[in-house]
């Protein structure tokens, strides 16, 4: 007898947490569509989850209607719903139960770890399960995972009618296995009795031990259920995930102007399998490339209402032929295909493009003559893939075939492993993993190396897609001293190394050079009353080799304008030093400090009088006091 | 659309500035044709060598009334240039090249080559003539002729930019006319007064309001200098925290006077007062007077510059 | 401009996200750190600065003991363009109630190109009318945050002025290249409007082998020229002061310059100041000249 599935809503704590709407949020402003998004997203997370040796994860997607005792089963499951009539959870169930044709979206894998862990985020370690049903925005846990567990995830509820997803997970602890079933949903937060409510919903069975709390279906229920509901079947020793969407938005699959309800002919069935499978085709193929050994990363397979439409393998697909070539060898990693910044020297990456004639090879044209001109994959290439370690597709840079020769050309910039090179490519993507846009997260080598790296693509994008046979001869000049130009721009201008306030540059040869003892440049930390004075505060710490002492001197001025600095304020008056605490120890005011012991991070604050309506700022200088003189 | 103005490259200029120093034959006008001559490859005309005729007539005209090519006598001669430059001012603010109401031309005009080619090829004459008494062994200062804030005419135009009272007021061209050399160097050589026209009329009101006020009491123009020198100095600091660009007429007003004001008050602490009799008050003034006329274009400067 | 402390409080900095600028394009946003690539000065300049990353200004300002200054608060806009700082202009290109401004929607300013030249420099400025805050008396226009961020239009600050041209031609002594430094009158003037190097098309060999990247030497003694050129020009110049410590304009000859001076100092045993490598270039010069090489060796590598 399985057991009786129950509604937790969450309330919010009293320390506040993200609403549902937040977390739908979490995606910014991407440039695909919420299909694409969905089938990124899940394939990133079954790859990260597929590191299992020896084994090749497999990834479906499977459109279908449900039986109707499967539909009864999910009337049984879903019996308690959400409060509120204007709650979208609830409409969407509604509409769900009602609707002459429902249907139903399974995204599923093998041969991956499946969602282990606490099933609840209430302990230090959360593992995937919690991170993925309960907790939001986690960091990137899993090394040159493809994304994070946190963020993507909204693109499954965005999916969903009643955005809502059913998880059905087989997973390994230790020896043992475990089958576990929970379903989330994302709706609105809402009031109800005097309580909030972030919005956000679980179905599970009723935790023994914390009071209006859900814990997984467990083992055999759980295997009872998920077959009730019609997930595909899973044998023992088949660790791996799967997701069930009700009521999939079709809308970017198919253009349904009868409405949702309408029943799905099978013409609109076609379309919406050739679409699933260039989506994956497009955005995915590097995981079907395979290898030296004959073996691609994963197998992937896509069924729609009971039709094949698994996606081909690209080596037989003409267009993207060349992107399989690149791939290959930017795997070798061949130092001739590198992609590295001069200064500082550090390797983005490697890039290959292959070149072949214009009409060399027939392209496939099914999914242009199904789709027509909003088909994916393109009848003639000009684009360079850019790919993280993790080889799923960042985003392509496209250019334009060459007119003059008849070239086509496809290639692959795959980001270098090393790990800080990776971590500043992650970093520079959005939300969405659909671009590499250097941003403030990033530090300024960091941010070298990404540019280095697009500027380069950009390069490689104008030098293909050649010269229109109308552009004016006397552009030569100019471009002939381009690379020079950034290479001295990119060396002189912007290195940011100097100054009172930087970073001290890292030693050329490790241990043969000694960082200066530096001071960091002085931050305010805010101005407030005390005693009837005004006073401000700055803090600032000692950077560089500790020395045995240092000699510091802080002088505060006026900002007299942009770029000049005055003693005096325009009331005559000068701002005056009333306090310096050395590493939360006061000492006495003067303008000179001898610091003793100094190390870096040694952090200064200094009280300064505030004497008029005008900005202050300090000078400072510091410089280590050699060991002869300390004796 | 702005026009395109003709401008030569740096180096081209300076090799002029060479051919000038080289010998003084060389320093004539010949034509406005200059082998590296260019122009802005963008859309808009060129200005037509028509203009640039028409420009050197009348900039010549202007100057033969202050004695060009001739030296004005040394006793008259500050004045002398500075009438030059009031007048030079009024005509740049009507020529039509330089109609700042057209649009792109107030950021056209910004450019320094521009202006080297104006100064070294439409009227080198004139230009060597205005700085006579700055050259050291007739040796020609590069900043008074290649394009810059100190060049010698985009300095006067420079005037108009930010101190034209506007074609509604009765005395359009009072700033310029009445400020004196250490006046403009005091506002314009500081952009975050001068990039904003507004801001910069208004403290050459206030400082003109400052002289009446100060002289009519007996002050030397040693003293007014003071004054406003340091007024400004405070304003810059107090623009910092306080965005002058924000304030509306009536606060920004109040602002500029209450630090004119504010000098004022604490130099007259300083400073002894000149008495009420008439034979100190009147000799402290001449000597002031006297002492300003002999100094050259301006009391000499703690960094000895003038704009 | 150094970071400063005001007569009042203000709001955090350290907690705020620095406003960042992008060109709009109909939905398409493009980043302005690197310039524009095609800049059009008869197309008006549509540029972006999302706001979402901010918290809400209710909370922004509670948080920071201003509460009673945000009914008076105003975000602003100041758009500063020229060559130079003083040969340029500054207008005001967006002004409203804090309150009235739509977090999400973020800031939407239009330009009008042909108003602009050579620099950008945007202010992004919030600002009070006259009011009390507990213990402070805030006068109008008071700043309680700043962020400026400047960019070149046509190009790159960081791509470095070269040109090739014919010496022959313009009648130059025939060598290999020549630094023009212009006039510098405030190291806060853009570098690209100060510096030009040419290279003698006439020597198409020598420019081949600066422009492939694969002549090490050359290139070495090409940017230790660069340098001490520029750096000659200006600590000759003694009204120019430069200082090691100081921020400068972005894409600014100070900026480079005090760069530099650091990176030369970088190589000593001992502390140089700006005085003693001015020092050693008048009365030294060979050493100086082997200073900038040996400073221009670690950006070309080994």
């Amino acid at each position: 007898m399985t057991p009786v599935i129950r509604l937790q809503s969450e309330p919010n704590p009293p320390s506040g947490s993200i609403t549902a709407e937040g977390l739908l949020n979490t995606m910014g402003r991407p440039k695909l569509t919420a299909t694409e998004m969905l089938i990124r997203e899940s394939l990133q997370n079954s790859w990260d989850a597929g590191q299992i040796a020896g084994v090749q994860p497999h990834y479906a997607i499977r459109l279908f209607m449900p039986a109707p005792e499967q539909m009864e089963a999910f009337k049984r499951f879903f019996a308690d719903r959400p409060r509120g009539e204007s709650c979208p959870v609830r409409r969407g169930l509604d509409h769900f139960f009602s609707s002459g044709s429902p249907v139903l979206m399974e995204i599923s894998d093998r041969g991956t770890v499946g969602l282990g862990g606490p099933t609840r985020a209430d302990g230090d370690d959360a593992g995937n399960f919690a991170n993925f049903l309960r907790n939001i925005g986690k960091p990137r846990d899993v090394e040159q995972g493809g994304g994070t567990y946190g963020f993507g995830k909204s693109s499954f509820y965005l999916m969903s009618g009643p955005q809502l997803l059913i998880v059905d997970t087989l997973t390994k602890d230790g020896e043992r296995e475990e089958r576990r079933l929970l379903a989330h949903a994302a709706g609105e937060s809402f009031n109800h009795e005097g309580r909030h409510y972030t919005g956000r919903h679980w179905w599970g069975v009723t935790s023994t031990e914390i009071p209006d709390f859900v814990d997984p279906a467990l083992d055999g229920d759980a295997v009872a259920i998920a077959h009730s509901l019609g997930f595909s079947s899973r044998e023992p020793g088949a660790t791996g995930t799967s997701l069930m969407l009700l009521d999939p938005r079709l809308e970017d699959l198919a253009d349904l102007q009868a409405g949702p309800a309408a029943a799905l002919t099978d013409e609109l069935r076609r379309r919406i399998g050739f679409r699933l499978q260039e989506m994956l085709l497009w955005w995915c193929w590097p995981k079907l490339v395979r290898d030296v050994d004959g073996v691609a990363p994963m197998r992937i397979t896509i069924d729609c209402f009971g039709q094949d439409f698994s996606p081909p393998d690209p080596d037989s697909v003409p267009q993207l032929f060349g992107f399989a070539e690149s791939l290959r060898q930017s795997r070798q990693k061949r130092d001739e295909d590198a992609v590295s910044s001069m200064s500082p020297k550090k390797l983005s990456g490697h890039l290959v493009i292959s070149e072949r004639k214009l009409g060399a090879l027939v392209p496939d044209q099914r999914w242009r003559r199904v789709l027509g001109e909003e088909a994916l994959i393109p009848e003639a290439m000009a684009h360079v893939a850019l790919l993280r370690p993790a080889e799923l597709v960042v985003r392509y840079e496209a250019g334009r075939v060459n007119e003059v020769d008849d070239i086509e050309w496809t290639g692959v910039f795959r980001c270098s492993d090393e790990p800080e090179i990776e971590a500043a490519f992650a970093l520079s993507e959005p939300p969405a993993h659909d671009d590499w846009e250097p941003s403030q997260r990033l530090t300024r080598t960091q941010k070298v190396i990404v540019n280095t790296a697009l500027k380069r693509l950009k390069l490689e994008k104008q030098k293909r897609s050649g010269r229109n046979r109308h552009e004016p001869a006397g552009s030569t000049e100019g471009d002939s001293v381009a690379t020079l130009s950034r290479r001295i721009g990119a060396a002189l201008i912007g290195s940011g190394r100097g100054g009172a306030g930087a970073e001290p540059r890292p030693p050329r040869k490790t241990g043969t050079r000694k960082r200066r003892l530096r001071l960091s440049k002085p931050i305010p930390c805010g101005t407030r009353i005390e005693d009837g004075r005004m006073l401000t505060t700055f803090e600032l710490t000692l950077r560089g080799d500790s020395a045995p002492q240092a000699r510091v001197s802080i002088r505060p001025s006026i900002q007299a304008d942009v770029s000049s600095t005055e003693e005096s304020a325009p009331n005559g008056l000068k701002p005056v030093v009333t306090a310096i605490e050395v590493a939360g120890e006061a000492v006495n005011v003067s303008d000179s400090l001898v610091i003793s012991g100094s190390a870096a991070g040694t952090l200064i604050r200094v009280d300064v009088t505030m004497p008029d309506y005008v900005a202050i700022g300090l000078d400072t200088s510091c410089e280590a006091i050699p060991e002869e003189v300390v004796a | 659309m702005s026009w395109l103005f003709p401008q030569i490259p740096r180096p081209d200029a300076e090799q002029l500035i060479d051919l000038f120093n080289a010998d003084f034959a060389n320093r004539c006008f010949s034509g406005f044709e200059h082998p590296q001559r260019f122009y802005q490859a963008s859309g808009g005309d060129r200005l037509p060598d028509e203009e640039l005729k028409v420009a050197r007539a009348a900039i010549i005209d202007i100057a033969k009334q202050s004695g060009f090519p001739d030296q004005p006598p040394t006793s008259t001669r500050n004045q002398a240039y500075a009438r030059f430059e009031a007048a030079v001012a009024e005509w740049f603010a009507g020529w039509a090249a330089l109609d700042v109401d057209r649009p792109g031309v107030a950021a056209e005009t910004t450019r320094r080559d521009w202006w080297s080619y104006l100064t070294l090829v439409v009227l080198p004459d004139v230009a060597c003539w205005r700085w006579v008494s700055e050259t050291q062994g007739n040796l020609l200062k590069h900043e008074r002729f290649l394009g810059g804030g100190r060049n010698t005419f985009q300095r006067i135009h420079r005037r108009v930019l930010c101190l034209d009272r506007g074609t509604d007021h009765p005395d359009r061209f009072g700033l310029i006319r009445e400020l004196k050399e250490d006046d403009f160097s005091a506002i314009l050589e500081r952009p975050s007064l001068s990039s904003s026209p507004r801001i910069a009329r208004m403290i050459a009101e206030e400082l003109l309001l400052m002289r009446a006020r100060l002289s009519e009491a007996g002050w030397g123009l040693g003293q007014q200098q003071s004054v406003y020198r340091q007024a400004i100095k405070d304003l810059c600091a107090y623009g910092i925290v306080t965005v002058f660009d924000l304030l509306d007429d009536a606060q920004l007003q109040d602002v500029v006077r209450e630090s004119f004001l504010q000098c004022e008050i604490r130099l007259k602490r300083d400073v002894p007062q000149p008495c009420n009799s008439d034979g100190h008050g009147k000799r402290s003034r001449l000597i002031g007077a006297f002492r300003y006329l002999l100094s050259g274009s301006s009391e000499p400067a703690a960094d000895g510059s003038s704009t | 401009m150094r970071p400063v402390a005001y007569p009042y409080p203000v709001l955090p900095v350290s907690d705020l996200p620095d406003p960042e600028w992008f060109l709009a394009s109909g939905d398409d946003l493009t980043s302005l750190r690197d310039g524009i690539d095609a800049w059009d000065a008869e197309v008006p300049l549509v540029l972006h600065a999302p706001l979402e990353a901010w918290p809400a200004f209710d909370d922004l300002f509670q948080a920071s003991g201003l509460h009673e200054a945000l009914q008076h608060a105003t975000l602003a806009v100041l758009v500063e363009t020229g060559p130079s700082p003083i040969t340029g202009h500054r207008f005001t290109a967006f002004r409203e109630p804090l309150r009235a401004i739509d977090r999400e929607a973020g800031l939407t300013i239009k330009l009008d190109s042909s108003q602009l030249i050579e620099k950008v420099t945007l202010h992004f400025l919030i600002t009070v009318d006259s009011c009390m805050v507990p213990g402070f008396e805030l006068r109008s226009g008071s700043v309680l945050f700043r962020h400026a961020f400047s960019f070149p239009l046509e190009g790159s600050f960081a791509n470095f002025p070269v040109r090739p041209v014919s010496f022959t031609e313009r009648k130059w002594s025939p060598g290999f290249w020549q630094v023009d430094v212009g006039l510098i009158s405030d190291l806060d003037q853009s570098l690209l409007g100060t510096l030009l190097v040419y290279l003698n098309s006439d020597h198409a060999d020598v420019i081949e082998r600066l422009n492939s990247g694969n002549d090490r030497a050359l290139e070495c003694l090409f940017q230790a020229d660069i340098v001490s050129t520029v750096l000659q020009v200006i600590l000759m110049d003694e009204s120019l002061e430069p200082d090691i410590g100081q921020t400068y304009a972005d894409g600014s000859i100070g900026q480079a310059a005090s760069d530099w001076l650091a990176g030369l100092r970088d190589d000593a045993t001992s502390l140089l100041n700006v005085a003693m490598l001015r020092e050693e270039m008048v009365s030294r010069p060979g050493v100086f000249h082997a200073r900038c090489q040996a400073f221009a060796l670690m950006e070309v590598g080994t």
